[in-house]
């Protein structure tokens, strides 16, 4: 009985978390931009995943988990069987690039930032991530974009390190559908 | 006999050259592994190309303000319909082997940029089947020009050594012609 109390009593506090919200593929979007010899090239993952708990009044009660495919990597045809060998993002060894924050903050009319690590081929850095968060009917979308350097994750090794061809800075892009909490299923 | 101009020669004679190297660099990176210099060699190949398209474009202008020279009077009807049509298809074939290319980047999703610095507008939404099929026409083009331009040598040369006319010395900067 005494359990059962407890129990209930955890449920009824359980709203006062941010609960926790699931990302949906369907609308969603994670892309990234480069130069190759000054032309802008653009591609995108296909698999993705996310974990987001997040309380616009609260930010700081957030945590973010997301997690991208590799393998399902696209920038052009010939790129695409390239792009996931060893020497660039080495899919078969590291399947998963991640994106780990407890750390978010407000910055006003709607903005935040998370700081968090970004690993990516066994390479793990911080960086900051600003976004812009809105309801829109019972989702939420996510929007925003940094810029990383492919050389702090050894993308692109031997010949490739060099960036005068393939440029050193890629910006990452993302329009994130986040469902809502009573529409996840555990 | 009259001569072509110096620009019309100038043009002629630079166009073939950036042909050449478009065509030698394109039929040689065609199988390389993707590498930096592949990369590289790629980017001057569109380069060659955007300038040759160009370079055609100013010839036209050129030849419309600057008519040709008459032809032979030796000639017969035919054989000038033949040079006149001739002519014809190797502009076209000029035109249309770098708008092909530059389409199968648009297509392939890869804006040309010539010389790095002026990006051309792509002409296509990004499509990787349409992308291969217009790679399949620029490499048909390439093997269509080189049939071409070997009969256009082919016919200077009959021109030069079997007619003994001044068709060829037109063309080509510093040779007299035959005096008659």
């Amino acid at each position: 009985m005494r359990a059962l109390i407890f129990a209930l009593a955890l449920c009824m506090s359980f709203p006062t978390f941010a609960a926790e919200r699931t990302l949906q593929t369907a609308g969603s979007r994670i892309a990234f931009a480069f130069k190759q010899m000054n032309v802008s090239m653009d591609g995108s993952f296909k698999k993705f995943s996310g974990k987001i708990n997040f309380d616009a009044a609260k930010p700081e009660t957030s945590s973010i988990e997301m997690l991208v495919d590799i393998a399902s990597i696209s920038i052009y045809e010939e790129a695409d069987p390239e792009v996931i060998k060893p020497i660039w993002l080495n899919a078969a060894a590291f399947p998963q690039a991640r994106f780990v924050s407890k750390n978010v903050k407000a910055l006003g009319g709607g903005r935040y930032q998370a700081t968090g690590t970004l690993s990516i081929k066994g390479a793990s850095r911080e960086v900051t991530v600003p976004f812009e968060y809105k309801e829109q009917g019972a989702n939420a979308i996510v929007d925003g974009q940094f810029t990383l350097k492919r050389g702090d994750y050894k993308i692109g090794e031997g010949e490739w390190s060099a960036v005068d061809i393939v440029a050193n800075d890629v910006l990452v892009k993302f329009h994130l559908v986040v469902a809502p909490a009573a529409a996840t299923k555990r | 006999m009259q001569s072509y101009t110096g620009i019309a020669k100038t043009l002629h004679w630079l166009v073939f050259a950036l042909m050449s190297g478009a065509f030698t660099v394109g039929f040689y990176m065609h199988d390389l592994p993707l590498s930096p210099s592949k990369l590289q060699l790629v980017s001057w190949h569109k380069w060659t190309g955007v300038t040759i398209f160009v370079l055609v474009l100013l010839r036209l202008t050129w030849r419309l303000m600057n008519p040709p020279p008459a032809l032979p009077t030796h000639m017969s009807k035919l054989e000038r319909g033949a040079a006149e049509g001739m002519h014809r298809v190797l502009y076209i074939l000029m035109l249309a082997m770098p708008l092909s290319g530059w389409l199968m980047s648009s297509a392939k999703g890869i804006q040309t940029v010539w010389f790095g610095v002026i990006p051309l507008p792509d002409l296509l939404y990004k499509s990787p089947p349409l992308g291969k099929a217009l790679s399949e026409v620029h490499e048909a083009l390439g093997f269509i020009i080189l049939a071409f331009v070997a009969v256009h040598v082919l016919a200077a040369f009959k021109h030069h050594f079997i007619d003994r006319d001044d068709v060829l010395a037109r063309m080509v900067p510093g040779m007299k012609p035959r005096s008659k």
